[in-house]
């Protein structure tokens, strides 16, 4: 843990700025969706590129979120049986679960970056507002890499500190409900 | 067929070693895509799936629906909700249980979540109902059974992934799910009424309020009507008039209703800068999981869809000469059965990608599959062993076992097949406010 | 070897129900029934399938040049309207510029490209009736990408952009006013039901283009007499014409269906009207083109109506 310690408090910093933009990002969607439906009835012209823009928002919000829940097991699983391993085994399960997907998702990440590189290469551009579309997928590219990076940072806590491990990183969780 | 079959089960050991669902879709997508054709190629496709849903503008549907919820749920709109049921109903024998009824079937047309409609009303509900000495069992169970109509009744959050994961409109499922919803509501409050007949204990009548109290009771609740006629209404068309000209997409009505609730709740002072801030955060990571389970759903059912499973079920189907709604018998008993230990959002993604190919092209209609599909969701809500509204009830009220509360909710159980057959055997019930 | 096919249309589409599979057909007629091909649906959103296709993820598909901004400018020149003669004599003569023009260009050089298609006329679908050009200012409109959005812009429609899958619910929601597309589209994503009406100008409001793209390492995966037998028998003009062809008869076919009285041609003076507009987006699109390309872009143009014209009259 200690070693770890300096890691751990960069990322929950990290954590923190991105989810600020992530809530921001909700937030402008939100107005941007009031201001586009009042603007297409009161004045029959909706924003210019408004749904461009709320693409752009929705892919900020979400993909600067999915660092967050990687971290803090926020992602939706089913813990149905647990009972069947002690509580050792148990975390060390998760510990190793936690570091291969993260490592499995190091691999998309990097895909995302060649296609980021090769939408800037053939100069793709959005319909109304002509914004690169590169920088969306670099924006993507960089919540997916983050993602797997605190995947695999939770796997190692989770087998350095075991249980206690888990509980302290779950502190600031918030996961699915349907 | 038996790659699609390995690939499933590779899926659900993967889930049981408690691998996110995402991951465990994802991955095995992946894999089983690369095998067909090569890594490049898989991870080509996978990465494109998560950049495109990414910024795919129909499903800011999801943060703004689920954004609505978290902002009714600070705006104290829950207690005006439980006063006019309380007002209405409460003099009846068991009448707290059936206002609860009520009460959650009202906030379900706000709240697109079963989760949350159980957790806010049983912070309004199970004091009340304590006070009036209510049986533990009837106010927890009239609660988590309640509460499951949150995601049938419009908004809800399953019928808009059910709606994208199988490419059906959005507002027909909201609309198709307004009958077997208020369905819910009757055949729920029957099983109240039957709880007290067998024991009248367990629910005694209130004092009749007078025509004043409701009245005022109502005037509580018109902010309520309010949205849900703006939001709901605007999606399909009551401003459809001059000058406003205004029917609302499924995205636009939840932008609406998420800005609208927040007004609300500014005006009426109850958002600080925190409360704000924990709901855009909450909504922002609920929305990041929803996401990441989608994309492995999408990803999964990718494969599902390249090895022709459906046409192969099919094919078998056909060969065996088996009657098409025997297919629906099964699924629906796959899902019964699936419904005892799953989390309901898991087994809607798990299940859906495999179903409905083969549920199409057996002709049947897939906004009523989808609704069947939610209503057998509802009802893996309160089974057990695993009933996800049940532990939220146990996490509020902690002094009641939750055997207990299992015990409460058979009435609603069993009510709850009743309404399930019935809405199996007559599609009309769900089809017939949907204009075709 | 069974090749597959990715494609994005609609399941009744026609490109799905018709021209794919007479294209598999003769795959499997030249070949002596050593190649054919299945038909993936849905694999992947419309701008994904040039990626999908080079990736290997399928080994053909087809794209829509509009969907991708910035990335196929040459492809405008074959979307501009005014060309005389429906989608057959137009993809004929589209094939022929790029073996004349565009090739050198290095459009396509990553794939192995099989055809270029461009639709017939376009038209726009309305909710509600439009008798005249001027009607068009102020509607919004769903717009493709491409040299349809510029003329819609040009004629003071504000642009909605939505994925062609989405244009049914789009209209039916109301949040977009018409759309426009080519004639069989009506039939393809269910106008009929959300916008009856339909306003034409000779010629159309553009004309949208297309590509047949084959993953290149399959292509040079296949033996040498199949590769001959394709080539000759299949790529190029021949594939170009059979799909334009068969876009040909589905266009007429819809355009019959449609009664009278939800039909409004343009008015002689809108036509006038409309040339003026296509001379304004026109001039653009060449100035974009000679930029990006280095081609004497009225040239492309003037080559591309003049051999429509030809292969028009030669039918
Ligand atoms: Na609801
Ligand atoms: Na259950």
């Amino acid at each position: 843990m200690k070693v770890l310690k300096p890691v751990l408090s960069l990322a929950g910093f990290a954590e923190t700025g991105a989810m600020l933009v992530s809530a921001l990002s909700l937030f402008a969607m939100m107005l941007l969706t009031l201001t586009d439906v009042t603007t297409r009835s009161l004045f029959s012209a909706p924003v210019y590129g408004g749904a461009e823009v709320t693409q752009i928002l929705l892919a900020t919000s979400v993909f600067l979120a999915m660092p967050s829940i990687s971290l803090r097991d926020g992602h939706v699983s089913v813990d149905l049986f647990d009972f069947l391993f002690p509580e050792r085994i148990r975390s060390l399960r998760d510990a190793v679960i936690s570091t291969g997907v993260g490592v499995a998702l190091t691999w998309p990440a990097v895909v995302l970056v060649h296609h980021a590189q090769r939408s800037m290469s053939y100069n793709e551009t959005t319909l109304f507002l002509q914004i690169p579309v590169f920088w969306i997928l670099y924006l993507i590219a960089a919540g997916v890499a983050a993602s797997a990076a605190l995947l695999i940072l939770r796997g190692l806590v989770l087998l350095i500190d075991g249980p206690d491990g888990a509980v302290a990183l779950n502190d600031g969780a918030g996961g699915a409900q349907s | 067929m038996i790659e699609a079959l390995i690939g499933f089960s590779a899926v659900l050991v993967l889930v049981f070693l408690r691998t996110p669902i995402a991951f465990a879709m994802g991955i095995v997508g992946v894999a089983g895509y690369a095998a067909e054709t090569n890594m490049t190629a898989s991870l080509s496709l996978a990465s494109r799936i998560i950049a495109d849903t990414a910024q795919d503008y129909g499903l800011t549907v999801i943060p703004l629906f689920i954004l609505m919820g978290m902002f009714v749920n600070q705006s104290g709109m829950s207690t005006e909700i439980y006063r006019v049921s309380h007002a209405t109903l409460g003099h009846l024998r068991g009448g707290l249980a059936l206002a609860t009824i009520l009460a959650c079937g009202i906030f379900a047309a706000l709240s697109g979540s079963s989760l949350a409609t159980a957790a806010t009303m049983s912070r309004v509900a199970i004091p009340e109902m304590r006070r009036h000495r209510y049986s533990d069992r009837l106010s927890t169970a009239s609660i988590a059974a309640g509460g499951t109509l949150g995601i049938l009744i419009p908004p809800s959050v399953a019928l808009i992934i059910f709606g994208i994961l199988t490419e059906t409109s959005i507002a027909s499922l909201f609309l198709a799910g307004v009958i077997p919803g208020l369905m819910g509501i009757l055949f729920y409050m029957a099983a109240v009424r039957f709880v007290v007949w067998r024991d009248p204990a367990a629910g005694p009548a209130g004092p009749r309020s007078t025509w004043g109290e409701r009245l005022r009771a109502l005037t509580g609740v018109w902010t309520v009507l309010l949205l849900f006629v703006a939001v709901i209404g605007g999606l399909y068309g009551v401003f459809d008039f001059a000058p406003l000209n205004l029917t609302f997409s499924p995205t636009e009505a939840a932008g609406i209703g998420a800005a609208g609730t927040f007004l609300i709740a500014l005006v009426r002072r109850r958002l600080t800068f925190r409360l704000l801030k924990t709901a855009l955060f909450e909504t922002a990571r609920t929305s990041a999981s929803l996401f990441a389970v989608l994309i492995g759903a999408w990803i999964f059912s990718n494969y599902i869809n390249y090895v022709g499973m459906a046409d192969q079920l099919l094919a078998m189907i056909k060969a065996a000469d088996f009657p098409a709604m025997g297919v629906i018998f099964l699924i629906v008993g796959v899902y019964l059965i699936l419904g005892c230990v799953f989390e309901s959002l898991s087994m809607m993604l798990l299940t859906v990608p495999v179903f409905y190919p083969l549920v199409a092209e057996l002709g049947f209609d897939l906004v009523w599959f989808g609704i069947v599909v939610v209503v057998v969701t509802e009802i893996s809500l309160i089974t057990p062993p695993v009933g996800m509204n049940v532990f939220v009830l146990k996490g509020i009220v902690r002094d009641v076992p939750t055997a207990e509360i299992f015990r409460g909710v058979t009435p609603f159980w069993v009510a709850d097949i009743a309404r399930l057959l019935l809405i199996v055997l007559i599609p009309g019930l769900s089809l017939m406010l949907v204009a075709r | 070897e069974t090749l597959v096919i990715s494609s994005w249309a609609p399941p009744t589409h026609v490109l799905n129900a018709e021209a794919y599979p007479a294209f598999i057909k003769l795959l499997e007629e030249v070949t002596n029934g050593e190649v054919t091909a299945e038909l993936k649906l849905g694999l992947a959103p419309p701008p994904a399938q040039a990626d999908l296709v080079m990736d290997g993820a399928a080994d053909i598909t087809h794209i829509f040049h509009g969907y991708t901004p910035g990335r196929y400018p040459a492809a405008e020149l074959a979307e501009l309207p005014g060309y005389q003669g429906g989608a057959e004599a137009l993809s004929g003569a589209y094939w022929r510029a790029y073996e004349k023009y565009l090739k050198d260009t290095g459009m396509h050089q990553e794939f192995k490209l099989l055809a270029l298609v461009a639709h017939g006329p376009a038209t726009l679908f309305s909710v509600d009736k439009v008798n005249d050009l001027a009607a068009i200012r102020g509607m919004k409109v769903r717009v493709p990408g491409g040299v349809g959005s510029e003329v819609m812009a040009e004629l003071g429609a504000t642009g909605i952009q939505v994925p062609a899958n989405k244009v049914y619910e789009t209209l039916s929601a109301k949040a977009a006013d018409g759309v426009t597309l080519n004639i069989d589209a009506r039939q393809g994503f269910n106008l009929n039901e959300v916008a009856p009406y339909m306003y034409e100008v000779p010629g159309g409001f553009y004309r949208g283009s297309f590509a047949i793209l084959m993953n290149r390492a399959k292509w040079d995966s296949l033996s040498p007499e199949v590769q001959k037998a394709i080539d000759e028998k299949i790529t190029g003009e021949t594939l170009s014409r059979l799909w334009g062809k068969i876009w040909d008869e589905s266009d007429s076919r819809v355009h019959d269906e449609i009664p009278a009285d939800n039909l409004v041609s343009a008015s002689t003076t809108d036509v006038e009207a409309f040339k003026a507009i296509s001379d304004v987006v026109s001039q653009s699109v060449f100035a974009k083109v000679e930029a990006a390309t280095g081609l004497d872009a009225m040239e492309v143009r003037d080559f591309i109506a003049e051999q429509t014209v030809a292969i028009e009259s030669e039918k």
